[in-house]
């Protein structure tokens, strides 16, 4: 029993496909604290999100899910049947993802599917479900709750949509909110409203809050803590301030040179990440990212370096940190 | 919404104006007429030419179709001039309600298998549940409805007599013609019903329902197949025009006394009469349930909800 809400050890997920198996997460370790607000980055495609629909169980059947341990506020989640993890689903655990524009059912209203998980997970009557579900959009910040309950998702812009999302997943008061790349889709503005709005919501209900995202920018300002995912695997986490100035793998230094950073002027360049992710169907025996990386080495090729710690809570997963590497810094 | 039906209904009177003139300028194009020399070689010239007199076939044809347009506003479709005595208003009258019946039943036997059917295969896709709902929409939509009916009238009438295979009168008689009827509907809605339940299972707000962990039965009927029915409705409305204005192979191997094969004999008895009113029968017939399936797209689906 541990104190961390959620804790998962080497998790891996595989899909079956036409094509052969997809090795999407392949051992991935993590764990969120009670109140925390934690950020997961990486390129698409690099197994952010099917890590967590793995933890809830959400993936199509072709999906093969493995983990020494996944473990939810004292619960062993691997053992629950569909039925338990319902239980669990939309009550404990909520979950908004990237499009609202998709995520709603067009054909239900707002007030419909919000009252949904409430009448499920609460046993309320409609009535008390309608009032809470009012009372959850005017704390989402929607304007007019009362007429919004009855509007269509299509009725709604982006934004709104959204926030309305984020109350369904709120509803119910979980321990834990999954947002999966909730920004994405949305307007620079309106992105900076809706993360201040789940970092706000955060505080009011103490949730613990796993952000995933492709997006620097979006999860520097509100995550206490960062991994760096690559290839299904993490390639380092640490606290924002780690990530961010003091990064030690090539692939972490290699995103936040990418991103058109602190207007050092219009002049100032981008310099991408030269190549593509690699093909997780056969994926490389050593560091995924060994293949456009600058500092490879030959063994990085050969063989993928563990997690190490570089520094209080951060930690790298680089052989250029091994002290024996030839071009190797410190350490 | 009753100013947008009163519009559409208004379309359907200029559609249905173009679909009577065309039909009668197009019917009156093909050579041969329904008393020309050809086919009755042994009339006297004269007496045929009385006969054409009588009903007005001698007139130019821009003439003969003012008549019938002015008839036609009275209400009055002629009478037909192969089944002498008869009214084309007549022959609607008795034949239409023998076709509708059988046809309102095939629609409803088509759905109440094809919509199950269909959820099962998708949502157990690749299962033998699956493939043999496969199966047996393939064989419906790809053996003839005449090869079927022969095959059940060989098993329930002749080597196994429960059911008779031909005539008209109670519901012993619609149970073969019914069935045979809704077999290629049938095929039709289960595979529209499992593509497009497949096309919603992948839909990002089936997620949003599962991870409210909401019932799984809530997940598939309300979210899902409420949003997977809306081809299946489209593919409803000119069904329900073809099917319940009868079926020419099915109405003349079970000798049932409905419209359908008045049709086309009409055709080739050049009934000229009875060619325009089944045709202005059946077009307003396809109009009317296209109208209905268009209203109650409306009520199911919010976008496309007329706000006015």
């Amino acid at each position: 029993m541990s104190e961390h809400l959620l804790e998962v050890q080497n998790l891996r997920t595989s899909f079956v496909t036409g094509g052969g198996i997809v090795q999407a997460v392949r051992g991935v370790s993590m764990y969120v604290d009670r109140g925390e607000f934690i950020g997961i980055i990486g390129e698409s495609g690099c197994g952010k999100s099917v890590s967590m629909l793995s933890v809830l169980r959400l993936l199509d059947d072709n999906a093969a899910v493995k983990a020494d341990r996944i473990e939810f506020d004292g619960i062993d989640l691997q053992k629950q049947t569909r039925k338990s993890m319902r239980k669990i689903l939309g009550r404990q655990i909520g979950m908004i993802f990237q499009d609202p524009m998709t995520s709603l059912n067009p054909l239900y209203t707002i007030g419909n599917q919000l009252t949904e998980p409430l009448c499920y997970h609460l046993k309320i009557s409609k009535a008390d479900a309608r009032k809470e579900a009012l009372n959850m959009l005017e704390t989402v910040g929607i304007n007019e709750p009362e007429k919004r309950l009855k509007q269509y998702p299509h009725e709604l812009s982006g934004g709104m949509r959204q926030r309305a999302m984020i109350a369904i997943a709120m509803s119910c008061r979980p321990k834990l909110l999954i947002a999966d790349e909730p920004t994405t889709a949305l307007d620079v503005t309106i992105q900076a409203q809706i993360m201040e709005l789940m970092a706000e919501l955060k505080t009011k209900f103490t949730t613990s809050t796993i952000l995933i995202t492709h997006d620097l920018g979006v999860i520097a300002s509100v995550c206490s803590r960062i991994m760096v995912m690559y290839g299904g695997k993490i390639m380092e986490q640490g606290t924002a301030g780690d990530i961010f100035y003091r990064p030690r793998h090539p692939y972490t230094e290699g995103l936040l040179r990418s991103v058109p950073g602190d207007g050092s002027g219009p002049k100032e360049k981008l310099i991408p990440i030269p190549g593509s992710p690699p093909d997780l169907m056969n994926p490389p025996a050593g560091c995924p990212f060994a293949a456009r990386c600058k500092k490879a080495m030959k063994i990085c090729g050969l063989a993928m370096p563990g997690l190490v710690d570089v520094a209080e809570g951060h930690k790298c997963a680089c052989w250029l940190l091994y002290s024996r590497a030839s071009g190797n810094r410190e350490v | 919404m009753s100013r947008y039906i009163v519009k559409r209904l208004a379309a359907a009177f200029i559609s249905m104006f173009f679909l009577i003139t065309i039909t009668f300028f197009l019917m009156h194009a093909i050579p041969g007429g329904p008393f020309s020399a050809g086919e009755r070689k042994n009339l006297n010239p004269k007496i045929v030419e009385a006969i054409r007199a009588r009903y007005g076939l001698d007139q130019p044809v821009w003439k003969q179709y003012v008549n019938y347009i002015s008839k036609l506003i009275q209400g009055d479709m002629g009478v037909s001039y192969k089944k002498t005595n008869y009214t084309v208003n007549e022959l609607l009258a008795t034949g239409f309600p023998v076709s509708g019946q059988v046809g309102i039943l095939a629609i409803v036997v088509a759905l109440i298998l094809g919509i199950p059917l269909g959820i099962i295969s998708a949502l157990k896709r690749g299962s033998l549940a699956d493939m043999g709902a496969m199966v047996i929409a393939t064989i419906g939509i790809s053996i003839p409805t005449f090869v079927i009916a022969l095959l059940l009238m060989y098993v329930f009438c002749m080597k196994w007599p429960v059911l008779p295979s031909y005539g008209w009168g109670g519901i012993k008689y619609l149970i073969l013609p019914v069935f045979c009827m809704s077999l290629s509907p049938m095929a039709n809605v289960t595979r529209l019903t499992r593509s497009s339940m497949l096309e919603v299972s992948r839909q990002e707000y089936i997620k949003t329902a599962r991870s409210k962990g909401l019932p799984e039965g809530v997940v598939i009927f309300k979210h899902m197949l409420k949003n997977a029915l809306l081809p299946v409705i489209t593919y409803i409305g000119p069904l329900v025009a073809a099917l319940m204005t009868g079926s020419f192979a099915i109405e003349r191997l079970f000798m049932l006394p409905g419209m359908g094969r008045y049709f086309v004999n009409a055709v080739s008895d050049r009934d000229y009469t009875v060619i325009m009113g089944m045709t202005i029968f059946y077009g307003a017939f396809v109009m009317l349930c296209t109208l209905l399936v268009d209203i109650a797209y409306a009520f199911i689906d919010p976008r496309v909800r007329i706000t006015r």
